[in-house]
Parts: structure tokens; sequence; C-alpha cells
């Protein structure tokens, strides 16, 4: 069925609706189902073409009303987005604040306390300690910013995880009632990427970003879970900053060298 | 003919009434419609125009979730309740069963009371 008033309204809501032509397309499609099966049944209850029509449309109200509704919640979609990008900038530029202020207590010993701690990031000389919680999370993040390679057609995103997590020897927990709460299927869900000397971290973000997952270190564990709950526990995320502190060490020690010239 | 619920009285309670309407099984917009005008014994008429920014604000906040389905000879979007929607259904309904109940004590002498 095709009526020439209906295909003109949705034409006229697709060009006020300033979305992606896919998004326009979807609406259209939902509209345009709910319209023929009113027309339907306004004919079947004896209602002349004509009004049945123009009663379908009148159902709808005004079209630019309508287009502003859909556009609002659009926005808000990227609204959202752009507060939790916000917040990641500032917990990571809050992150590397403290990690700073954590190995550089001040004086002159600064910039050998940031070589002693990047030198203890070293893997070998951390396995030997890891019945220590600090440990093993600083073990977690080595292994995190690590590169590797990801190769999966189809692959569930509930069996993506495990070969990522095991491939690299991270342990983790996949939480999975909060993530099965947001609505997200780990077994409907699959992944297709194909990506070489790639950091875990980066892949982790690339895998479970679109799917409104997060993840979050704990006491060495890396916790799968939704966005909203990682964002929540986001003062334990891992934020890979040694290359950071390497420039900040770098400066540091020019600054001392100038100073000492000075002196 | 039984009059129609006002539109202020109950925008609260549309995203409730989706949701309720899911609860039993999946539905697409127009048959939603038709349920809740029945269910409601024709008392609320929720407009097309309405309905469909509400069901893609819902879908947005994970509380239901649609897909598309060919079978009946045109494409159709079907939604559900999910896990998240479902909790969030129980919460307000025990909130509104209580706000109702509230509601019905404090109207209670003005119902029954006689017209002067």
């Amino acid at each position: 069925m095709s009526e020439r008033e209906f295909d003109a309204y949705l034409k006229l809501l697709g060009g006020l609706l300033q979305l992606a032509p896919s998004q326009r397309e979807q609406i259209a499609v939902e509209l345009r189902d709910h319209m023929e099966d009113r027309l339907e049944a306004l004919l079947a209850a004896g209602v002349p073409r004509d009004k049945a029509i123009g009663q379908a449309l009148e159902e709808f109200g005004d079209v630019a009303a309508l287009a502003a509704s859909f556009r609002q919640i659009a926005w808000n979609r990227k609204r959202r987005w752009i507060m939790r990008c916000t917040i990641a900038s500032v917990l990571g530029m809050l992150g590397i604040i403290l990690a700073a202020a954590a190995l550089w207590p001040g004086g002159s010993t600064g910039p050998g306390v940031l070589a002693q701690a990047q030198a203890q990031s070293n893997e070998e000389a951390l396995t030997g300690d890891l019945n220590s919680q600090d440990a093993r999370s600083a073990l977690t993040r080595e292994r995190l910013s690590q590169m590797t390679t990801a190769n999966f057609t189809d692959v569930p995103l509930g069996a993506v995880l495990p070969m990522v997590f095991n491939q690299l020897g991270i342990q983790y927990y996949l939480d999975r009632a909060e993530i099965e709460m947001n609505g997200i299927d780990l077994e409907e869900n699959t992944v297709t990427l194909e990506m070489d000397d790639v950091r875990c971290s980066m892949l982790l973000d690339i895998v479970l970003s679109p799917l409104d997952c997060g993840y979050y270190l704990r006491d060495g564990f890396v916790c799968v879970t939704s966005h909203d709950k990682a964002m929540s526990m986001a003062e334990l995320r891992v934020y890979d900053c040694w290359s950071i502190l390497d420039a900040v060490a770098v400066n540091t020690s020019k600054v001392s060298r100038s100073a000492n010239r000075l002196w | 003919m039984t009059e129609r619920f006002g539109r202020d009285l109950i925008r609260g309670s549309l995203d409730m009434m989706i949701m309720s309407v899911l609860a039993e099984g999946s539905q697409y917009g127009y048959s939603l419609q038709k349920r809740i005008r029945a269910a409601s014994g024709d008392r609320v008429d929720l407009a097309a125009g309405t309905l469909y920014p509400l069901l893609h604000k819902l879908e947005q906040d994970k509380l239901i979730r649609s897909r598309w389905d060919s079978t009946e000879g045109r494409r159709r979007k079907w939604y559900d309740l999910t896990t998240k929607g479902r909790k969030r259904l129980t919460e307000q309904a025990k909130e509104w069963t209580s706000y109702a109940e509230c509601l019905s004590r404090l109207l209670a002498p003005i119902v029954g009371a006689k017209p002067a």
C-alpha cells in the first residue's frame, strides 16, 4: 500500500530530523508501518479513505514538533557521550597528576624516584612479589599496556574477552549481571576486527565502548562491566601515563641542569 | 462513553504504561498503542506522535530494546523489556501503588461527599 500523503509527511519529517540517513530511514519505516496499520483499521471501521488517511496522519501531530522530539533524543545521546569523554579526560588528568605526585615526593630526588618507579614496572621485577596487591596491580597495568594482535570475525563478546585476557595472562572478572541488566547480550553481540600491534587497553576500549561497556582495575583484577559502573569506579581505572611521566622526567632533568648552571 | 484521562494526569506514567505492556511480551508500536487503549477501557489514548519518541527514549535509556522483523511481509520494529527495564518497572509500580493509595485516602471524603 502506498499513500502519497504518508510519503510526503515522512519525507518532510526526514528533512527536519537532521540525523544520519540510516536513522532517518529506520524512523520512516517504523512510522510508515504504524500509518498503514492505522489506515487499515479505520477503513475496516467504515471511515472513508481520504478521511482515514487524514486521521492517521493527524495522530502523529505536527511534523516539526515530532522531528524536534526525535532530535532531542539524539542530542541527549550525543550529550551523554560528550559528558563521558569529558569525565574520562578529567579523571585521566587527575590520575596523571596523582601518579606524578605519588612518585615525585619533591626535591632533588624527583627524577631519580621516577626512574626507580619505571624500573619497578618491569615485569621481571614484579613477578617475584605477586602476593602483594600493589605488585599485582602494577603487573596488570603493565600487561594492559602491552601490544597485542587481534583477529576476530563475528565472535561473541563473551568469547572474545577470555581470549584477550588469557593471551596476556590477565586475571579478570566479568560482571555479567550488571552487563545484562543494561540490556547487553554477551552472546548476541559479536566482535569483528583485525588489528596488529594494538595496545591491550586500547583493544578493550574498542571492543567494549560501542556496547556501552567498560572496565576498571581492582586489586590487580580487570573487572569488565557496564560503562556507567566502570565510570563510577573510574578512580581505579587504568591510564597508561608512563610516556608522559618520561617526558616530565626529561623536562625536569633539563630544568635541574639549568638550575645547577645558574648556581 | 467513559471520559478520557487528562493529559496532565497521565503524563508522568506513560513510561510505566509502555513498560508494563512490554512486560507481557514483545510488541510493535501500533499493537502497543492498541493494548494500552484496550487495557484502559479507551480512557488512555496515547497519540502516535507521543508514543514513538517515548519508545526511542526508553530504548536509549536501555529500559527496552528493539529488533527488526520481516516475517509478516513488511519490516516491523518490535520492542522488548530489558532486565533493567523490568527492575525499573517493579520499582515504579510499587511507588505508584503507594502513591495511589495515599491519594485515595486523601480524596475519599471528597469523592464520597454529597453535593451541597
